[in-house]
């Protein structure tokens, strides 16, 4: 019976290991697509950017 | 224009529903319809998720090896993010085979471990596994580590065939295929089909996760990007990802 136990109980920490990391992974990309939207929905975002942006190689939004 | 969506894909909700529902099914099939065997009983259960763990852990392997192969062969790296997918789904796969699986020998053989050829490939295919996936924790230029992350994978491939056939080509104590009741026999398949499903669903969820991941690491390195955005769209949530951008020459 210990072993029984022992062995699901294994087999679900892990697969729920693997989701809640899969979860927080996903809130760590919605943050940066978030963000991305945000830089891309500001005016200033048409300027040219300086080199250190995420758009400076372009320097503008079409 | 509008180019960085924040669609729901369609029939994702359904996707879910589905794997949970086969995860579930097997569960309970497991607790109440799988009869309790005569000599080893209640401890026998763990061979529904060990088999469906084992499974895995190799399919998990051929997956990513054959993905690691297309990468070679045409260098796009969304082949190496469904090997990475595939590593880390099966690594867990393989380490749950390993721990159940003692857990098992434990209870029947009355040892935690021993070293029959079976215990001993399925040792090795765990510690491929673990090499692959250090390969790549430790390497940042993303086609240097596709490529040796690859090699390693096409390698360690080998040892699947082995794995396989470990019961059969040498003498050991792993059961090679033992005989069961048909009840037993129909739940240890539905328990690797559900898990099996739902192992999926974490593969497709993983890879675009990476897919993602690339994109953004591809616009913050300053690739030349366009991208839009509706007025209307809400924050993004789970189910929205990936979202589609466009490379502008």
């Amino acid at each position: 019976m210990f072993s029984l136990i022992t062995a699901y109980l294994l087999v679900w920490t892990g697969l729920l290991l693997y989701v809640v990391r899969l979860g927080a992974q996903q809130r760590r990309l919605a943050q940066s697509v978030d963000a991305l939207r945000r830089q891309l929905q500001r005016p200033e975002a048409a300027a040219p950017a300086p080199h250190h942006s995420v758009f400076s190689r372009k320097g503008a939004l079409t | 224009m509008n180019r960085l969506k924040n669609r729901r894909p369609r029939g994702a909700a359904l996707v879910d529903i589905l794997a949970a529902a086969a995860v579930a099914t097997a569960i309970l099939a497991i607790l109440f319809v799988a009869p309790t065997e005569a000599t080893m009983g209640l401890a026998q259960r763990i061979v529904y998720v060990h088999v469906a763990m084992a499974w895995l852990g190799l399919a998990g392997f051929l997956v990513m090896a054959t993905t690691a192969a297309i990468y070679l062969a045409r260098r796009d790296l969304a082949w190496d993010q469904w090997s990475q997918s595939a590593a880390e789904l099966g690594w867990l796969a393989s380490s749950l085979t390993l721990a159940t699986g003692s857990l098992w020998a434990h209870a029947t053989w009355n040892t935690w471990w021993t070293w029959d050829p079976r215990l001993m490939t399925s040792f090795i295919l765990w510690a491929v596994y673990c090499g692959y996936l250090l390969v790549r924790g430790s390497l940042e230029e993303p086609h240097l580590r596709a490529r040796l992350a690859a090699v390693l994978a096409i390698t360690g491939v080998l040892d699947v065939p082995l794995v396989i056939m470990a019961t059969r080509w040498f003498r050991g104590i792993h059961p090679v295929a033992p005989k069961m009741d048909p009840a037993m026999h129909g739940v240890l398949l539905l328990s690797v089909a559900g898990f099996t499903a739902f192992f999926a669903l974490l593969l497709v969820r993983r890879r675009a996760q990476l897919r993602l991941d690339g994109l953004l690491a591809d616009i913050d390195a300053g690739g030349v990007w366009t991208a839009e955005c509706g007025a209307d769209e809400t924050h993004p949530t789970p189910h929205t990802l990936p979202f589609t951008l466009h490379l502008e020459e």
